[in-house]
């Protein structure tokens, strides 16, 4: 009975090896289908970690199942990001949390420093699944290469990777060497992708790029552009739009629309993920939810309470307004704040509160 | 009993004492190396209780400080020439032509002796990173000695003042560019040259432009930095010193990043320019120019004279000391 499995794995595996099409058409049509219908970026990033090797080792070097190794490459990286980020809370936790002294310095040193290498591995994975793009189409931004309609997910994975390198890699001392032309590639590339069949996913990432680097056509607003495909996005069911917003916002310190971005994609979640890209759907929440989480950490030194609420802000007392005493300076008797009635500055009682 | 508490929770609100923001212009944001630099100095600084806040547009970094939402801003020494004019000439044009001459200034030349002069008004000028040479790129490799400028049309930084002064003096035309204009501008043939920095070059894409018949000249016409400015009231006193002798420390990072972007141009890119001496003289006359118009500042042109000569004693302009 043994004998008899064994055989059946090695045949599934030779009828397979050799054939990086079959290989291709299993990992992008069956493996990501089902690997993206729950909300679980656990076990797709642990899938991809495991996926890599053994694909690449089914075929001879120069036929490799590109398209299948870009999704594998791809979430492998997620992995190694996601750690990344959990590292960045760390140091944000360390740098508010901790009493002054040596020991906060070096806790902030060292979580910035797994920090950096945990993002240096996920710009490696990240701009090898782009590499993998552009062996198997081409360079990307130039002509539009033919993809086939089943394959564009895996295009538009490899220019989402493109992207992602080239940020992973800059905010880790560029040890990758991720070319910077990438990002100018993956803006023109975007082109190729039908926008609406992919969440308008491929024009916010071009909207991103733009608001980073330049480049937008004239009288074009890149965070326009971006909160408009936010918007129009969110109707797929996919919000990788507001994930892209609340990052590249917060990359620019464009606090404002970074807390709009939050707060629009906690909204966006009441309504139900297209159940067949689930767990894109919570990556792109974990992004935001990331953004939310270092807002929280400053203002309160802990993370998100709740996805979609943002700490109060602090009340500013006027102190000096009104003319009168300082009501912290005096003694209790003179403290109108003691009292049974709040009175405004001019000495009239405060209007009774409904 | 409701008041009192009202009372209470409004005392807990209170602000705590703020910590000092320096809004820090990256071309990559929070992502960027230049910012990385500046959380370091922030996080082994406890004690001044920084916030790094990044920015993406250096106009509007400039502009949060001077309306006093920040109590400092790195930006680059152009743009920050308003505030203080001593600290922007550093990037004076050829006034730095090795790396070796700016850091020599950086950690010698900007400390301690010139420490009167970095500070201008309620202005403070408490670090220096350099972010790389400034080559002229030309989709030409013809256009390498200043008599080929005549004519050319020349990418120009709206904010920068010195380069239409250059621009003019060698008979170019400057067309007004931005950051976001002057990759595509170059690469669609909309102008003969720009100058930009190493680490410009890539993100650009500005090997489209120079195709097979372009190139980047190999003299630099300035060093771009990128400064720390703080309002020294909003800092401790002994904020200056220390600031400008962490970054000092770390110049060499600085220039690190520069000389990486700058080894990723292909050899073949390279173009030996003929004839430096005319590039030279045209440089000093641009730089007294500006220095009589007010832009640049006397005392640190001739610091940086000094550099060159201490370096190499027989160029002609140690005898003539125009500066």
């Amino acid at each position: 009975m043994k004998v008899a499995r064994l055989a059946l794995v090695a045949g599934a595996l030779l009828s397979t090896f050799g054939c990086a099409a079959k290989i291709n058409n299993f990992t992008v049509r069956t493996v990501l289908d089902r690997a993206t219908d729950r909300p679980d970026i656990d076990r797709v990033c642990a899938v991809g970690n495991s996926l890599g090797i053994p694909l690449m080792s089914l075929t001879k070097k120069t036929n490799y199942p590109k398209k299948a190794l870009i999704v594998a490459e791809l979430s492998a990286a997620m992995c190694a990001e996601l750690e990344g980020r959990e590292y960045a809370l760390e140091v944000a936790l360390a740098k508010k949390n901790l009493p002054a002294g040596p020991g906060k310095i070096g806790s902030i040193k060292d979580a910035r420093t797994k920090e950096a290498r945990a993002r240096q591995l996920a710009a490696l994975r990240y701009y090898t699944a782009f590499q993998y793009l552009e062996e198997e189409w081409g360079e990307a931004g130039n002509e539009c290469p033919k993809i086939k309609g089943k394959d564009e997910i895996a295009y538009f994975f490899g220019l989402f990777a493109g992207l992602s390198g080239t940020l992973h890699d800059s905010a880790s001392g560029r040890n990758i060497g991720v070319p910077q032309a990438t990002l100018g590639k993956v803006a023109r590339a975007t082109e190729c992708l039908d926008n609406e069949t992919w969440w308008n996913a491929p024009n916010a990432l071009q909207a991103a790029i733009w608001a980073t680097l330049g480049g937008e056509p004239e009288g074009v607003d890149p965070w326009e552009l971006l909160e408009d495909q936010a918007k129009k996005g969110e109707k797929s069911g996919v919000r990788i739009g507001w994930a892209a917003l609340s990052m590249m916002a917060a990359n620019a310190g464009k606090d404002e629309l970074t807390e709009h971005a939050i707060i629009e994609m906690a909204r966006a979640l009441e309504t139900k993920g297209d159940p067949n890209w689930m767990a894109l759907d919570e990556y792109s929440m974990m992004i935001a939810r990331h953004e939310s989480d270092l807002i929280w950490i400053a203002a309160e030194g802990h993370r998100t309470e709740k996805f979609g609420e943002l700490p109060a802000e602090e009340v500013e007392v006027p102190l000096d307004e009104g003319g009168g005493d300082n009501p912290f300076g005096g003694d209790d008797d003179e403290n109108p704040f003691g009292g049974d009635e709040v009175e405004d500055g001019d000495g009239e009682p405060a209007p009774e509160e409904e | 009993m409701k008041t009192a508490l009202t009372a209470l929770a409004l005392l807990a609100t209170l602000p705590a004492q703020a910590s000092s923001k320096l809004c820090v212009y990256d071309p990559a944001g929070r992502s960027g190396d230049y910012f990385a630099m500046v959380q370091s100095f922030a996080d082994e600084h406890p004690q001044y209780d920084l916030e790094v806040k990044p920015y993406t547009d250096e106009e509007l970094a400039a502009r949060d400080y001077d309306a006093k939402h920040c109590s400092g801003v790195m930006a680059t020494g152009a743009r920050l020439q308003r505030f203080n004019n001593f600290s922007s000439t550093l990037e004076a044009i050829g006034a730095l032509p090795e790396y070796r001459d700016l850091t020599a200034m950086v950690v010698y030349g900007l400390q301690d002796r010139r420490a009167e002069n970095l500070v201008k008004g309620e202005h403070e000028t408490v670090g220096f990173i350099p972010v790389g040479a400034v080559y002229l790129v030309v989709r030409d490799r013809n256009i390498n000695t200043v008599g080929e400028l005549a004519g050319k049309k020349i990418a120009t930084l709206d904010f920068d003042k010195a380069s239409p002064v250059m621009v003019d003096k060698v008979g170019a035309i400057g067309v007004p560019a931005d950051l976001g204009t002057l990759g595509p501008k170059f690469n669609n043939g909309d102008v003969d040259a720009v100058y930009v920095s190493a680490p410009a070059f890539e993100p650009f894409e500005l090997q489209k432009g120079i195709g097979s018949k372009g190139g980047v000249l190999k003299y630099p016409l300035a060093q771009a930095t990128l400064q720390l400015m703080v309002r020294s009231s909003d800092l401790p006193d002994d904020f200056g010193k220390t600031s400008r002798a962490w970054f000092a420390e770390h110049v060499d990072d600085g220039v690190a990043i520069a000389k990486k972007a700058e080894s990723g141009i292909p050899a073949s890119s390279w173009v030996t320019v003929e004839g430096t001496e005319d590039f030279d003289d045209m440089f000093i006359d641009v730089r007294v120019a500006l220095r009589n118009a007010g832009t640049y500042n006397g005392t640190l042109l001739s610091d940086m004279r000094k550099t060159r000569c201490y370096r190499d004693k027989s160029r002609p302009e140690c005898v003539e000391k125009r500066e």
